[in-house]
């Protein structure tokens, strides 16, 4: 894949990722691990998992999460991740535009009729110039 | 259970470099930000290397690596938002004039940035004291021009006799011109102009309000850019990245 393809892949997942990890935490609260095998488990996502922590990050400070460490049964804290009333709010509003966005993309470009040429404008445009 | 119980020196080696490598990119966070992220990304890494079996202990360890992503990899995620929130700040014209200035002069320049800054901000520096030592040197001589012109107002002798005082010249006038007014009337048009002299200046000082204020950015977002290059520096430094980062910089 050349460089420029690469990066609006890059961009187009990027926003998506964000999403779906909002996603995820709409339905419960997660820690980034446990996210990170919820993200994967649907297919490969070629997601370089250490760049949710920064994500969370930046989402823990906007708002649209909250985050706490919790002692682990085994092994060691771990931060739990869940959304915000903030974050559900704004996921909902999200989800509600990635769908219209997908219409959009999905839609076949024949469904929608095109403009052609405005057959009687171009015979006005003539009788104009027979006057 | 420890980490270093349950990985072998040589694993626990491969991991604390590669932690140490994180947190040399993570120089430029807040110290709360860098720590909590590196705790994670550590947690992470038990995390995986417990649930997951199959393969020797190091071949394990460095598919969990590679799939958590280089150090510059993951926090690449978290620079973008921050120069755009870098651009977003108040729309000051001043701002904005520095930053492209900063941008297109600084950028491709490296280290030689700072000398250019310092001597770009040490240059502002002087002007601003020159602006405000003129406003301040029209105040003054404004106001001592107007009470002297009182005071050949109320008693127009009263100069003369301070100058024959001091050994000065007979005659002396307050504009010297050749023109003979009388002293009130010199006096007069003295007063006018100095008035305005000090208005002048006072206007000038309520002006650098506002040149302070648009000072103060250049000098908030100056600093923000040099750590920003900082930081960058150290990134490319290790990756050969630098023209790619530049680019999405621009």
């Amino acid at each position: 894949m050349n460089q420029e393809l690469e990066n609006k892949v890059t961009q187009l997942r990027k926003g998506i990722l964000e999403l779906a990890i909002m996603g995820f935490l709409y339905h419960g609260s997660h820690y980034g691990y446990s996210l990170v095998k919820a993200l994967t488990s649907g297919g490969d996502l070629s997601l370089k998992e250490g760049t949710i922590y920064p994500i969370l990050q930046r989402m823990t400070r906007e708002g649209m999460v909250s985050a706490k460490w919790v002692e682990s049964p085994q092994g060691p804290p771990r931060k739990y991740y869940r959304l915000t009333e903030l974050g559900r709010s704004t996921y909902a509003t999200l989800v509600e535009e990635f769908h219209r966005l997908v219409k959009l993309v999905n839609e076949p470009s024949g469904s929608i009729p095109t403009e052609g040429e405005d057959s009687t404008g171009t015979e006005l445009s003539v009788r104009k110039e027979e006057s | 259970m420890t980490a270093e119980q349950m990985y072998s020196p040589s694993a626990q080696a491969v991991i604390n470099d590669y932690l140490d490598r994180l947190k040399y990119r993570l120089a430029g966070f807040p110290p709360a930000d860098r720590e909590d992220l590196l705790r994670e990304i550590r947690c992470h890494i038990d995390e995986a290397f417990a649930s997951e079996s199959g393969g020797a202990e190091m071949e394990r360890l460095l598919r969990i690596l590679r799939r958590l992503g280089e150090p510059a990899d993951v926090i690449s995620e978290r620079m973008s938002p921050a120069m755009v929130k870098l651009g977003k700040k108040k729309g000051l014209p001043f701002y904005i004039l520095s930053g492209v200035l900063i941008v297109l002069f600084g950028l491709p320049l490296g280290a030689g940035v700072f000398g250019i800054l310092i001597g770009v901000l040490a240059a502002i520096v002087g002007l601003l004291l020159a602006y405000f030592a003129t406003a301040i040197s029209l105040v003054v001589s404004g106001a001592l021009g107007i009470i002297a012109s009182f005071i050949v107002i109320i008693d127009p002798a009263i100069i003369e006799r301070i100058n024959l005082a001091f050994g000065g010249a007979e005659n002396m006038h307050l504009i010297p011109s050749g023109i003979f007014f009388s002293p009130e009337t010199e006096a007069f048009v003295c007063l006018i102009l100095c008035i305005i002299l000090a208005g002048l200046g006072a206007l000038m000082l309520r002006g650098g309000r506002y040149l302070l204020r648009g000072i103060g950015y250049l000098f908030k977002i100056s600093w923000e850019k040099v750590r920003e290059i900082f930081s960058r520096n150290r990134q490319t430094r290790a990756t050969g990245h630098s023209a790619s980062i530049a680019s999405a910089c621009l």
